[in-house]
């Protein structure tokens, strides 16, 4: 479906801290498939001292730092810093890293959105129906993955 | 820069007395790698700036940033003469050093009421702690000492009347017992509430004492008191003594009570502190001798008390030993509230530092009118008004 989506849209992009913690856990079975989507392309970084200080200061601003953890995250700091010189869109269901995001300093309103809304966009392009939403919901929140429309001051697409 | 940075890297890896090899083993970088990025040859990678930043128990953006707040940080750790251990009252004093600027932009907090005064810690360092500690008494006022609550109570009047910050974090036995963030920039306590009451409040004394005492260290840590023959701990300690149990009172209340035990109950009752610290001060202001002082730390307050009450005199000679409650910090909470309600920050670093759950935190940041069936665009449009009762309610 994600690539059904992007078919008609700009070249997806991710960045090197989330391929690194996917990489991290590719015995799991969905993580694995995730490595092989040639579509994704290669992971992006950062390129500058100056955006790995911008990556970093965002890190710190979504969450409190956890020495046993120091990537907790990264992934969501360099997207951002990432699509911010991309131009690109930042999609996260990371209720803090997708605030921040907004705020107009690092992407501003509009240039980030949440999972549930790429299923919208996928029922307006035609490729899923709405029964089929229900369901992906239903099969995230099984996983126990929380999707950030469940969330307070959210809604579905 | 890129050599720059390296150079940075190598040089706080070289003072903590860290190999190159060794380094890169922690962080799990080949040799070549790390040696490469020390010496600017390889571009480092946010991730591995964020593992080598952890090892070398200091943030990464001091690194990056050599010349901020929080880049002054742990230098200063590192050349007191404390244990330099990395734990969780440093963890909230570093993210909040990062984070410095957000704080300041949000902050509304009052300048500092009293001033840090420049101590020479070496001569007449008994005298100048008196004067601090009456000079703060009579900011103050005893007010505070009223009730039980005298810990909380003190946090409350030095954050209201000094504008100075105080943060209760709990933390392991083997943690820090307080910590003074000494620069103007962010007058912060940090004291671990892992500590029954009376000591908590002798460590919040002894920080405000280094605090307002300034010197040249950014932050001072003390994980012990016992024993201070640093010319600075001994001023902190003085002048935690004489705030706590000021002089001019013992001298007034001796003159009220002829009875000892009643004395030492109402010196116990208005300053709540320890029967340990107690019994040391009226030595100290020659009120009793070596040996009494020996004798009446042996045989504790219950035995006091005991005989007391054999002599129908009926009075409690033990404060509340049970440990101090984790409490928020006042002034910086507040600005960090009100910078997530700006999309600055987010809910969970400072559900951390109000120590809320996160669903309390996005109330207080938010205000609770909120039902998850409002649409982003409707959360957006809150008015200033409800951010302020937000704001106005904390800390409860």
């Amino acid at each position: 479906m994600l690539f059904s989506i992007h078919r008609y849209r700009d070249e997806p992009r991710w960045v090197t801290a989330v391929h690194q913690e996917i990489s991290v856990a590719n015995h799991l079975q969905h993580c694995a498939a995730v490595l092989s989507f040639a579509w994704l392309g290669t992971p992006v970084s950062p390129l500058t001292d100056k955006e790995i200080e911008e990556v970093l200061n965002i890190q710190g601003r979504i969450s409190f730092p956890k020495p046993t953890n120091p990537s907790k995250n990264l992934g969501e700091a360099q997207s951002i810093v990432v699509a911010k010189r991309l131009g690109a869109i930042f999609v996260t269901d990371d209720r803090d890293a997708f605030k921040v995001a907004e705020n107009p300093q690092f992407l501003g309103v509009g240039k980030v959105k949440t999972a549930c809304s790429l299923f919208y966009e996928a029922l307006a392009d035609g490729i899923i129906t709405i029964s089929q939403i229900k369901i992906d919901h239903s099969t995230l929140a099984a996983a126990d993955r929380v999707m950030l429309c469940t969330k307070r001051g959210f809604s579905c697409g | 820069m890129g050599l720059e940075l390296g150079q940075r890297i190598a040089f706080l890896r070289t003072q903590l007395g860290i190999q190159s090899q060794e380094l890169a083993q922690r962080v799990e970088l080949s040799p070549s790698a790390m040696s490469q990025i020390e010496s600017g040859q390889r571009q480092i990678k946010a991730e591995e700036l964020s593992r080598i930043a952890s090892e070398l128990n200091i943030s990464p953006l001091a690194i990056l940033r050599p010349d901020s707040f929080a880049a002054k940080m742990p230098v200063a750790l590192r050349t007191s003469d404390s244990d330099s251990s990395e734990g969780t009252l440093m963890s909230y004093i570093r993210w909040l050093a990062d984070v410095q600027e957000i704080i300041q932009k949000y902050t509304s907090k009052p300048e500092m009421t009293f001033q840090p005064k420049s101590v020479d810690f070496e001569v007449n360092w008994l005298e100048q702690s008196r004067e601090m500690a009456d000079a703060v008494n009579d900011v103050l006022s005893d007010q505070w000492r009223s009730g039980n609550a005298k810990l909380s109570n003190l946090k409350s009047a030095i954050e209201e009347s000094l504008g100075i910050d105080v943060l209760f974090v709990e933390g392991p036995d083997n943690d820090l017992l307080g910590a003074a963030v000494t620069s103007a920039v962010l007058p912060l306590i940090v004291i671990n509430s892992n500590q029954s009451q009376p000591r908590a409040l002798f460590t919040l004394a002894h920080e405000l004492g280094h605090l307002l005492s300034g010197g040249n260290s950014t932050l001072i840590t003390d994980r012990t008191f016992a024993g201070a023959v640093n010319p600075v701990e001994r001023f902190a300690n003085a002048f935690a003594a004489e705030f706590l149990l000021p002089t001019k009172y013992v001298e007034t209340i001796k003159l009220e009570y002829s009875d000892a035990v009643m004395l030492i109950a109402q010196l116990l009752a208005y300053s709540g502190v320890s029967w340990k610290t107690l019994v040391y001060r009226l030595h100290n202001l020659g009120i009793i001798n070596a040996n009494r002082r020996d004798q009446l730390i042996r045989i504790g307050p219950a035995s006091v008390e005991y005989a007391a009450a054999q002599n129908g005199l009926s009075v409690s000679l033990i404060n509340d030993m049970s440990p101090a409650t984790p409490e928020p910090s006042r002034w910086i909470s507040g600005a960090l509230i009100l910078a997530a309600r700006e999309k600055e920050i987010g809910i969970d670093p400072v559900s951390h530092l109000i120590q809320r759950s996160d669903e309390e935190t996005e109330n207080l940041v938010y205000g609770d009118r909120f039902s998850s069936a409002l649409s982003r665009v409707e959360f957006g449009e809150v008015d200033s008004e409800l951010r302020d009762e937000a704001f106005a309610d904390f800390p409860v």
